[in-house]
């Protein structure tokens, strides 16, 4: 326990200084709110700004792009070489992963939850909300985008292609979401095809407790997440490989 | 963490049959041999000798197809937590995180083998003084030699007073200044009780510094005894130093297609 503990503080410090955390989950969304409410502020009516659209739905998608970044927790000591003392200190795997899980949950969770308090007070989200609720939500889905991420980072080589994995799908999940964009259809089909994505869920939840004070879809999302979260973590801890962990492949990476 | 630990000669660690394959390939042949305090062992070989699968066997990093290695008689698998507390190895590569001072380097690695507090602060100045680089912990090792790097890396790796010390071509580009100190190292810590596995390609080395060598090739042990025996039993041979006994043993052939 006092191993983990040692490992989980230095991971989280690791990843407040590496300011991946601070970039995508503070500054990119606060700069993509900011650019994307001002282009379309004419086009939404009073019940809700684009500012408050926009706030809404870039926070989890920010949130998921994190992660790109608990996947580079996951390859970090390939990098640095440090993975072999890693390997070799009196340290369990589960130990490994789970200081990674744990300190990347920290630390997205912190960037996401400032954000989105900093962004709800400037761009005035509806009075009377649930911050918990909300927060806790971000710190659900921060726990699962770190078990995914580190899975991946621990589980395969070559970063670089984990990145363009990551990309896609995220990218895809977005855009069916309505985070460039509000999308809306009567055709059932299409709409199918936009439930297919987890963040049209979250989105939809949200602006549900936001704007018509309906709680129970955020609450069952954060224990979808936890659950989730919990079985890819122990998924990440039993298919963890030395071989994948102690070496990494990038540009001007040299075994 | 330079406290003396020594014993008189015992078998520290033993090696029973290794076998290990990679795609069919075997990299190691029924490897055997056994360790006792305070010897310092040279391993040498030629690349893809197996001298690098076999250091990670040891350390745990690959599991062997067949065979055992025990550690004071106990088969390391069953309690692998406790031979690695006990086990230091210096990485071939220098193994530091770049971006953090020397000191929180040593602490960070220190502090893996359950050590903290007053106790850790110790070892760190310790291990620093020993290394010669107590002066300059506050500095990240981005701003440090080749040398300095190489003896902040084998800081990390005793920091926790290991009994047994693989050290995988600690001297690997640096100045002879620097090569001489980290002999001098490694003989402090012979004498203080370490055993060490010496793996290097520079032969004179091995001739300086160990007391016994085993040499290897293609996965099989070719030689495994006391430095002086093996040389006297080659010199009739007319080999005259560990050098032309090694190539003698493993051949001429340039192995440029091997890692």
């Amino acid at each position: 326990m006092n191993i983990l503990k040692v490992l989980i503080r230095f991971q989280t410090g690791r990843r407040i200084k590496e300011g991946f955390s601070i970039g995508y989950n503070i500054i990119f969304p606060i700069l993509l709110i900011s650019i994307l409410g001002v282009l379309t502020r004419n086009q939404f009516g009073d019940v809700i700004t684009s500012y408050q659209y926009y706030t809404v739905v870039m926070i989890p998608f920010c949130a998921c792009m994190a992660l790109i970044t608990a996947a580079y927790a996951g390859k970090e000591e390939a990098y640095a070489k440090t993975a072999v003392r890693i390997v070799m200190a009196p340290i369990s795997e589960r130990q490994i992963v789970l200081s990674k899980i744990f300190s990347c949950t920290i630390v997205f969770s912190i960037c996401n939850c400032f954000t989105f308090v900093i962004c709800g007070f400037i761009w005035q989200l509806p009075r009377g909300i649930e911050w918990i609720l909300i927060c806790l939500l971000l710190v659900a889905m921060s726990f699962l985008v770190a078990a995914i991420g580190v899975l991946l980072g621990t589980g395969m080589k070559n970063f670089l292609f984990i990145k363009n994995l990551i990309n896609l799908p995220v990218g895809l999940c977005a855009v069916a979401a309505g985070v460039f964009f509000p999308l809306g259809t009567s055709n059932p089909v299409v709409q199918g095809v936009l439930n297919l994505s987890p963040l049209t869920h979250v989105n939809r939840y949200l602006f549900a407790m936001l704007f018509d004070h309906m709680k129970s879809g955020v609450c069952i999302l954060i224990l979808i997440h936890v659950v989730v979260g919990v079985f890819i973590s122990i998924f990440a801890i039993t298919t963890f490989k030395k071989e994948e962990f102690l070496h990494g492949d990038l540009p001007g990476y040299k075994e | 963490m330079l406290k003396e630990i020594k014993k008189e000669k015992e078998c520290i660690m033993e090696l029973q049959d290794m076998q290990k394959s990679y795609n069919k390939v075997e990299v190691l042949k029924e490897i055997s041999f056994r360790v006792q305090t305070g010897d310092i062992i040279g391993l040498l070989g030629p690349n893809g000798a197996g001298k690098s699968t076999l250091t990670k066997v040891i350390a745990g990093i690959e599991k062997a197809d067949n065979g055992v290695v025990l550690f004071h008689g106990e088969n390391i698998q069953k309690n692998a937590i406790n031979f690695k507390k006990r086990l230091g190895v210096v990485p071939q590569d220098i193994a530091l995180y770049e971006d953090l001072s020397a000191y929180d380097n040593v602490k960070f690695f220190g502090s893996l083998y359950g050590y903290k507090g007053l106790e850790l602060q110790n070892r760190i100045e310790e291990v620093l003084n020993f290394v010669g680089l107590w002066d300059r912990r506050k500095e990240s090792p981005s701003k440090f030699s080749g040398g300095m790097k190489r003896r902040l890396n084998i800081a990390c790796s005793v920091v926790h007073s290991p009994e047994i010390l693989i050290m995988d071509e600690p001297t690997v580009g640096i100045d002879p200044q620097s090569r001489n100190h980290i002999m001098h190292l490694i003989r402090t810590l012979q004498e203080r009780g370490t055993t060490v596995i010496y793996i290097s390609h520079y032969i004179e080395e091995i001739e300086e510094l160990c007391n016994r060598v085993i040499i290897m090739d293609y996965g099989k042990l070719l030689v495994d005894d006391e430095k002086d025996i093996i040389k006297k039993r080659y010199y009739d041979k007319g080999c005259e130093n560990l050098e032309s006994i090694f190539l003698t043993l493993t051949g001429t052939d340039l192995r440029d297609g091997v890692e």
